[in-house]
């Protein structure tokens, strides 16, 4: 320390009892952190977290210089299991992204963001921290999908998958009040984290499996079952699974298979048949059938028997109106 | 690993001035601390470049200075919740606060700019010539913020009276 500070604040100085840094934690994350870490494509901002010594770490390069941080290749340490593959161009139903004119390679902020990719009630990407949630502007031709087992992928700007819901990602940038952007998913918010470099993947979360459903089965004295079994066929619409809490009244996404019925309903010719399924607080399946018959009318089949704490029985009604068919109102 | 080894020498010795560059730019304490770790932990990923370095000290120095500044953009440094509580437990921490108070208190009115001057010159023993490169700045003007901020703490009544 220079001798030309005033000799009392030297002295404060040196008393401060600084602590030691946690050396053992830091290097023991790192390394299993490179372990775990997978491919994640782009050259310019990597930033890494580190949870278990309870700080959060950043190395956030600009996309102006691109060079702080080259993609990693994901690697397998021995002995452990290799995380299941994930599908590099994922299939389902666009999620439309609030995104800037920020690309890789412009100037920008520095500032960490990091959170746990997820969508809200209405289907809009956030990032979740704590027990928050921050909406978020995106890069430039970034995109999302829902596919039809209920997973949000985050898409880079050549398409390829970059992150998944339950992913803690970490990209730099800064946090900014919404302005004059009109997206829904932004409006108004006093808070918008906008992301002005690459995404990556800090922490992968779990694979969580879908339950094996059984062939549906029913009572012989449940009509609902009978009537089920008895049904006219009609032109697949495809299935899509919730796997977490939607507002359909509020929806940002038009899933494939709801397009599909519209698209039946309005052309009143063949009709269709689509499923959806969700899970309920306990865990336990519900699937509902919907079918556009040919005249127009709409009606849903709901399987409940593997609902432990509901009826257990399986249930019919007819609807006029589709959207209150699958807004589940009828 | 002999990276593992030398970072672990080189984080050893910086690691005291890294947590009293945090506290005379303005952290208490337990945010200087977080600083130097955070500090570290990039050094740790940037390490073949810190080693590559012209001016290895000049190179660190910027990123503390960066880290900082990201600190006081973001809401939070990062910290998770966790069920496993890292601290150890303390009696009484009492002195620990009075003494980054003391100095906090005694550079209370030191403008930030000044403050990394400070750092740079007289914490991480930097030239005049490269802390005006680190800061981007003219190496007058680091003449300048130097002389007001030792011309401020000369004065400051908290810093006043026998060393010892």
């Amino acid at each position: 320390m220079s001798e030309d500070l005033p000799p009392n604040l030297r002295r404060m100085l040196d008393d401060l009892p600084v602590g030691q840094p946690r050396l053992g934690e830091l290097l023991t994350a790192r390394r299993a952190q490179r372990q775990r870490r997978w491919a994640v494509m782009g050259t310019a901002a990597a930033t890494v977290a580190i949870v278990g010594g309870g700080f959060a770490v950043a190395q956030v390069g600009d996309g102006a210089t691109g060079t702080d941080h080259a993609p990693v290749a994901a690697e397998s340490p021995p002995g452990d299991e290799p995380d299941a593959p994930r599908p590099t161009h994922p299939e389902g139903t666009a999620v439309e992204l609030p995104t800037s004119n920020w690309r890789p390679g412009d100037g920008g902020m520095r500032a960490l963001i990091h959170g746990t990719l997820s969508t809200d009630g209405r289907g809009c990407v956030v990032l979740r921290h704590g027990g928050g949630k921050t909406a978020v502007l995106w890069p430039a031709d970034y995109s999302a999908l829902i596919d039809t087992d209920g997973r949000l992928h985050l898409l880079g700007p050549d398409g390829t998958a970059v992150a998944r819901d339950g992913d803690e990602v970490s990209m730099g940038g800064g946090y900014v009040p919404a302005g004059d952007n009109q997206h829904p998913c932004v409006r108004g918010k006093k808070e918008v984290a906008w992301v002005q470099g690459t995404v990556s993947v800090a922490e992968r979360g779990a694979d969580h499996a879908l339950p094996e459903l059984p062939e549906p089965t029913g009572s012989p004295d449940d009509r609902a079952y009978q009537q089920w079994l008895e049904r006219e066929p009609l032109p697949d619409c495809g299935s899509q699974w919730f796997t977490w809490r939607f507002d359909s009244d509020a929806s940002m996404v038009d899933f494939n298979h709801a397009r599909c019925l519209r698209d039946a309903s309005a052309q009143g010719s063949s009709g269709g048949e689509a499923i959806e399924r969700f899970t309920t607080v306990e865990g336990d399946p519900i699937t509902r059938y919907l079918r556009v018959l040919p005249g127009g009318e709409v009606e849903v089949f709901t399987d409940s028997t593997l609902d432990h704490l509901g009826s257990g029985r399986w249930h019919h009604a007819t609807c006029s109106d589709l959207d209150q068919a699958l807004a589940g109102r009828c | 690993m002999q990276h593992d080894e030398e970072f672990t020498a080189f984080a050893a010795a910086r690691w005291g001035d890294f947590v009293r560059a945090g506290v005379v730019l303005g952290c208490r304490l337990e945010d200087a601390q977080d600083l130097a770790q955070t500090t570290l932990l990039r050094c740790h990923t940037a390490w073949s470049r810190v080693q590559r370095a012209e001016d290895r000290d000049a190179y660190v120095y910027r990123i503390l200075l960066n880290c900082h500044r990201d600190s006081r953009r973001r809401h939070w440094w990062g910290e998770q919740p966790s069920d496993d509580v890292p601290e150890q437990a303390h009696p009484d921490g009492t002195a620990e606060i009075d003494a980054s108070d003391a100095v906090r208190r005694a550079l209370g009115d030191l403008p930030t700019p000044q403050r990394e001057v400070v750092v740079l010159r007289h914490l991480g023993g930097l030239s005049e010539a490269r802390t005006a490169e680190v800061l981007g700045i003219a190496p007058g003007t680091v003449k300048s913020r130097l002389s007001r901020a030792l011309a401020a703490l000369a004065t400051n009544p908290h810093l006043q009276g026998d060393p010892r």
